[in-house]
């Protein structure tokens, strides 16, 4: 009962905001050492 | 927003929790700690550093414990999923109705901080107002990842697991730096090219990002008009959905049929 496929589908949301944050970080951090 | 976090679930599992006496009580040091370190020198940083921080560490603990795992054991999960909402949306309402509570928390915590840094003669620095979300995001980080754990550990054991891999982590760099204090009295003190040297100074440099970093020094950088290093900051929000994520794609694998016991 509990296990379709559309009931396992991953946020776009969320996985786009691990790589937005990712790309942030990255960002000051390359920022902060030069 | 809905395929994030089902709101129904978030504001039941914040009312669940807002009820907790122990967290209550853990919240109500949480501001006296606050309140009696505020000095005329704060900056918005005293009610989470030294114990305020061991305090807010063990709130998060405490809330975060079973967070994901109770639901499923009692089969209360089984039964909101019955309804059209995703696996990934059950855990991030899980998550961030536990968030809810952290941040009520965290908000408390900094008002009677920041009562006694006024009472103590501190001037208003805008800074200040860093402070709440500076600690949240620390806080929710460690949450987030308990959040996670819970989808694997059984019960309150995700806590434990935190407790005795932050252990297990000290002890190897208290052993490694034990067996490069014992080389370097057999070498006489020359500590080039000694691999247990190497090994030690590569532990200190790995361990910021085992997990969330605190990223309350930046407030009195900031306070003082010097460049302040946000990065702690952007780690913990990096760090805080990317433990969310893992968590959403691990409940997703997860069996949810009860065993027969």
């Amino acid at each position: 009962m509990s296990g379709g496929r559309h009931q396992r589908e991953l946020p776009r949301l969320l996985v786009g905001a691990v790589i937005a944050l990712a790309a942030l970080y990255l960002l000051v951090r390359a920022l902060g050492h030069g | 927003m809905s395929g994030l976090v089902s709101w129904p679930v978030a504001f039941a599992v914040a009312r669940e929790k807002a009820k907790n006496g122990l967290l209550i009580a853990l919240a109500l040091v949480l501001c006296l700690t606050a309140g009696s370190f505020a000095s005329g020198m704060s900056v918005g940083q005293e009610a989470f550093t030294g114990f305020g921080q061991v305090f807010l560490l063990l709130f998060t603990m405490f809330l975060g414990a079973g967070l994901v795992d109770e639901e499923l054991q009692s089969g209360h999960a089984q039964l909101v999923l019955l309804r059209p909402v995703t696996r990934a949306a059950w855990f991030g309402g899980r998550l961030a109705g536990a968030g809810m509570v952290l941040l009520a928390a965290v908000v408390l915590a900094w008002l009677a901080g920041t009562l006694g840094a006024f009472r103590a003669g501190a001037g208003l620095v805008p800074t200040r107002l860093l402070g709440v979300p500076f600690a949240f995001a620390w806080a929710f980080a460690w949450l987030a990842l308990l959040a996670t754990l819970s989808v694997l550990a059984k019960g309150w054991t995700n806590a434990g697991w935190l407790v005795i891999g932050a252990l297990g982590w000290f002890s190897l760099r208290l052993v490694v730096k034990l067996l490069d204090a014992v080389a370097g009295m057999a070498a006489k003190g020359a500590s080039e090219g000694r691999l247990s040297s190497a090994a030690s100074e590569l532990l200190s440099k790995v361990q910021p990002y085992l997990g969330p970093q605190d990223p309350l020094d930046a407030l009195k950088a900031l306070a003082g008009g010097t460049p302040a290093d946000l990065s702690p900051f952007c780690w913990d929000l990096l760090w805080a959905a990317a433990a969310w994520l893992l968590g959403c794609v691990l409940l997703n694998r997860r069996e949810l049929a009860r065993r027969p016991s």
